[in-house]
C-alpha cells in the first residue's frame, strides 16, 4: 500500500513508536553503507555506536582495510585514518562540508538510523507505512525507508537512502543491539 | 633476504581455492565480528574473495580491473588494477611481484610465516601476516589502520582442481548501481 501521508494529528501508533526510539540512547548498528557524490563512490563496512550524544563510528573495506574511525558528540568531531588523527567543529551546518568536502548529516544520521526525525530542526513529508516512517524531508535531505526488521522488542530500520543534490548514502544494517552498553 | 623467501614460497602457489573464516579483533583483542566465505587463486594476477556470511560480497581481480559487488547494497565498484598500486592483501596473494618489492618491508619471523610492513601510511593497512606452507596458504593476519587485527583462517584447501582466467571473469548484474571509477 502506499504510504499514508501524516497530517498533524499522527497516529497513535506512530506517537509511541517514535517516542520509544527517542527514549533509545544506546545502541550498536553493523551494517554497511554506499556513498556516492558525483563522481566518487565508495562502500563501507559499517559499525555504528551511539552512546546519548557520542557517536563512535567505523567504516573499512574487506579484510579491515582502509578503517577509519570518526567519533562525534555533536559538536566536535575527531577522524582518525591512515595513521592520522583530523579533528573539525561540525557545530555550524555547513561547516563539515566547508571543512571535509564531505556532505554528511553527521547530526541527523543517529535519529534518521532509528527511523525518526532529528529533533533539532523541522522535518517535512513525513510519510508513514504501517505505523513506522516510510519517508522524510530534513535539512534538505530526502531519507527513504525501504525496510525494517524486529531486534529484541525493537522495531528498526534495516535499509534506508539518503539523498541530497549530489550526495546519495545507502544503508544496510544487518545488526542492531538496541538498549546495549 | 626475507623478501626472495616469500617470493619463492609464493611462486609455489600457482592457484587454489577453498573457504575462509575472517574474525575482527577491536584493539582491546575483543572478537567484533566474523564472516566467511570461499576464495580462488590464479596466479599471477587472478583472485576471487567471495562472503558468503552474514553478508553477500564478491571481490574479483582479473587481468584488468578490480571488482567488488556488494549484493546486500546492489552495488558494482569497478577500479583498474593498474592504478591501485598500493596492493591490498589479497594483490599481494595475487602476485605482482616487483609491486611487491617496491611497495613492503618483509620479514620472516617463523617457517613460512611472513610478516609485510607496507612503505607508506597509506597503504589501507598497518601489517599483512602471510603463513604459506608449500602449494597452500595457511592463515592471513591483517593489523587495520586503527590496531584491530583481521584474522583469517583457510580451510577445505584444494591446490589441484584446474583453474582458468574464465574462473574470474565478472558480468554487473542489471539492476546494480555501477560506480566505475575511471582510469
Amino acid at each position: 500500500c502506499a504510504g499514508r501521508p501524516v497530517v498533524e494529528s499522527a497516529g497513535q501508533a506512530w506517537q509511541q513508536h517514535s517516542a520509544d526510539m527517542a527514549a533509545l540512547q544506546n545502541w550498536d548498528a553493523d551494517g554497511k553503507l554506499a556513498l556516492r557524490r558525483d563522481d566518487q563512490a565508495e562502500t563501507a563496512n559499517l559499525a555504528w555506536q551511539q552512546r546519548g550524544r557520542q557517536t563512535v563510528l567505523q567504516l573499512s573495506g574487506p579484510l579491515g582495510l582502509q578503517a577509519t574511525e570518526i567519533r562525534s558528540d555533536g559538536s566536535q568531531l575527531r577522524v582518525q585514518h591512515d595513521g592520522a588523527v583530523e579533528r573539525f567543529d561540525i557545530s555550524g551546518p555547513e561547516t563539515l562540508q566547508a571543512q571535509t568536502g564531505w556532505d554528511l548529516p553527521l547530526q541527523a544520521l543517529p535519529y534518521w538510523l532509528k527511523g525518526i526525525p532529528a529533533p533539532h530542526s523541522p522535518a517535512t513529508g513525513l510519510t508513514l507505512r504501517d505505523n513506522l516512517l516510510y519517508e522524510l524531508q530534513q535539512d534538505g535531505w530526502l531519507v527513504h525507508y525501504d525496510r525494517y526488521g524486529q531486534f529484541g522488542t525493537h522495531i528498526l530500520p534495516t535499509r534506508l537512502s539518503i539523498e541530497r543534490r549530489e550526495t546519495r548514502v545507502r544503508v544496510v544494517i544487518q545488526r542492531w543491539q538496541p538498549g546495549v552498553g | 633476504e626475507p623478501v626472495d623467501e616469500l617470493l619463492a614460497a609464493l611462486d609455489n602457489i600457482s592457484q587454489l581455492q577453498g573457504e575462509f573464516r575472517q574474525r575482527q579483533y577491536s584493539q582491546g583483542d575483543v572478537l567484533e565480528s566474523e564472516s566467511s566465505g570461499r576464495f580462488r587463486l590464479l596466479r599471477p594476477g587472478y583472485f576471487a574473495w567471495e562472503i558468503t556470511a552474514p553478508d553477500s560480497q564478491l571481490i574479483i581481480a582479473n587481468a584488468e580491473y578490480l571488482w567488488h559487488f556488494d549484493r546486500d547494497l546492489e552495488t558494482v565498484t569497478r577500479r583498474p588494477l593498474a592504478d591501485s598500486e598500493a596492493m591490498t592483501p589479497l594483490q599481494v596473494l595475487g602476485g605482482n611481484d616487483a609491486a611487491l618489492r617496491r611497495n613492503y618491508a618483509v620479514g620472516q619471523d617463523a617457517e613460512g610465516r611472513f610478516v609485510l610492513t607496507p612503505h607508506t601510511t597509506d597503504a589501507g593497512f598497518r601489517r599483512l601476516i602471510l603463513e604459506l606452507d608449500g602449494r597452500l596458504i595457511r592463515g592471513m593476519e591483517v593489523l587495520d589502520n586503527l590496531n584491530q587485527r583481521v584474522l583469517i583462517d583457510f580451510e577445505a584447501l584444494d591446490p589441484d582442481s584446474p583453474l582458468t582466467a574464465a574462473d574470474f571473469e565478472f558480468m554487473p548484474p542489471p539492476d546494480a548501481d555501477l560506480f566505475y571509477h575511471d582510469e
